[in-house]
């Protein structure tokens, strides 16, 4: 049966592994790298009280990094597509609460490396993040990958 | 139907090892942090405490027009290039925390021995605290933290520079 649909392609669904894997391996090493400052961007939001800012800080970017590691492999495809579009929709939602609350914040996304704006361009880029991720979810690792799921 | 295929034990599995690791990673590093955060407090500046300090003072509005009046101090904003821009105490310069790298600032066009007043926005914000903390880890002694910021500093129509 020929597969034409670019969604069942196993070329495609390669491609979005590696490029959500390698975004969010980096985005975690970076923020591993220095966790007193992403503590800090998480208390800019202002969302959850100051005192708790650290529990977020310290655990979500070793989630970022296992979940990135698996999806780029192909281990447990779907399962970690699922936790990764769980974040970036709770990130997401964090952003547009902070643009509706007109704060002008860094959006902590990346660490210490990349001062982006918690904004509208932020906010894209997640949506088409959560894309990749949703379709991975769905149709899982495709026949590159170490384990096949 | 996909859902069918996700496996909720192996999803809550990967999230506990990572939490673990994360925890672990913490307790280990020589950089972790506390798991509660804890607002620090600053001593407030007076004749008793001295000029030198080893942590950044707080100073109110009344030691920062003396400080003001006192033209060896300078004034720090620690607001971002954009705020400074529309407007700032008159004679402070700039150096936005949020892009303030103390591994690539230049310590000389800063003299150490000069005192300097960091400001922000006022009560509500954290910026000048922390950036007066860079500077003090950079070897600055004599850092001083307006809290009432730049709010209370117009609310009185003190002088400012704007566009």
């Amino acid at each position: 049966m020929i597969k034409n649909n670019f969604l069942h392609n196993d070329y495609f669904l390669l491609l979005f592994r590696i490029l959500l894997g390698t975004l969010f391996l980096f985005a975690a090493v970076e923020k591993i790298s220095d966790i007193q400052k992403f503590s800090v961007s998480i208390q800019n939001y202002r969302i959850i009280p100051a005192y708790l800012a650290n529990i977020p800080a310290i655990t979500l970017p070793w989630i970022e990094l296992i979940t990135g590691l698996f999806i780029l492999f192909g281990i447990k495809t779907r399962e970690s597509a699922f936790i990764i579009s769980c974040m970036l929709i709770v990130f997401t939602s964090a952003i547009i609460i902070a643009v509706i609350r007109g704060l002008d914040i860094e959006c902590g996304c990346f660490g210490t490396l990349m001062a982006e704006q918690a904004g509208f361009r932020k906010i894209t880029e997640n949506v088409i993040t959560l894309f990749f991720s949703i379709i991975l979810l769905v149709k899982g690792s495709g026949k590159f990958s170490l384990i096949n799921s | 139907m996909f859902l069918e295929k996700i496996n909720i034990k192996t999803i809550l599995l990967l999230v506990i090892s990572s939490v673990i690791l994360g925890f672990a990673y913490n307790s280990l590093s020589k950089f972790g942090i506390p798991i509660i955060f804890e607002e620090k407090d600053y001593e407030n500046f007076s004749e008793s405490t001295g000029y030198q300090t080893i942590e950044p003072l707080l100073i109110n509005l009344e030691q920062a027009i003396e400080f003001y009046g006192e033209k060896k101090v300078q004034f720090i904003d620690a607001r971002d290039r954009w705020d400074f821009a529309e407007s700032h105490i008159l004679g402070a310069i700039n150096i936005p925390e949020y892009s303030f790298d103390s591994r690539n600032f230049d310590t000389s066009t800063l003299d150490k021995n000069h005192p300097y007043v960091v400001y922000c926005e006022g009560d509500d914000c954290d910026t000048s605290k922390r950036l007066a903390e860079e500077l003090i880890k950079l070897g600055y002694s004599k850092i001083f933290i307006y809290e009432g910021g730049f709010s209370e500093w117009t609310n009185l129509e003190l002088p400012v520079d704007k566009k």
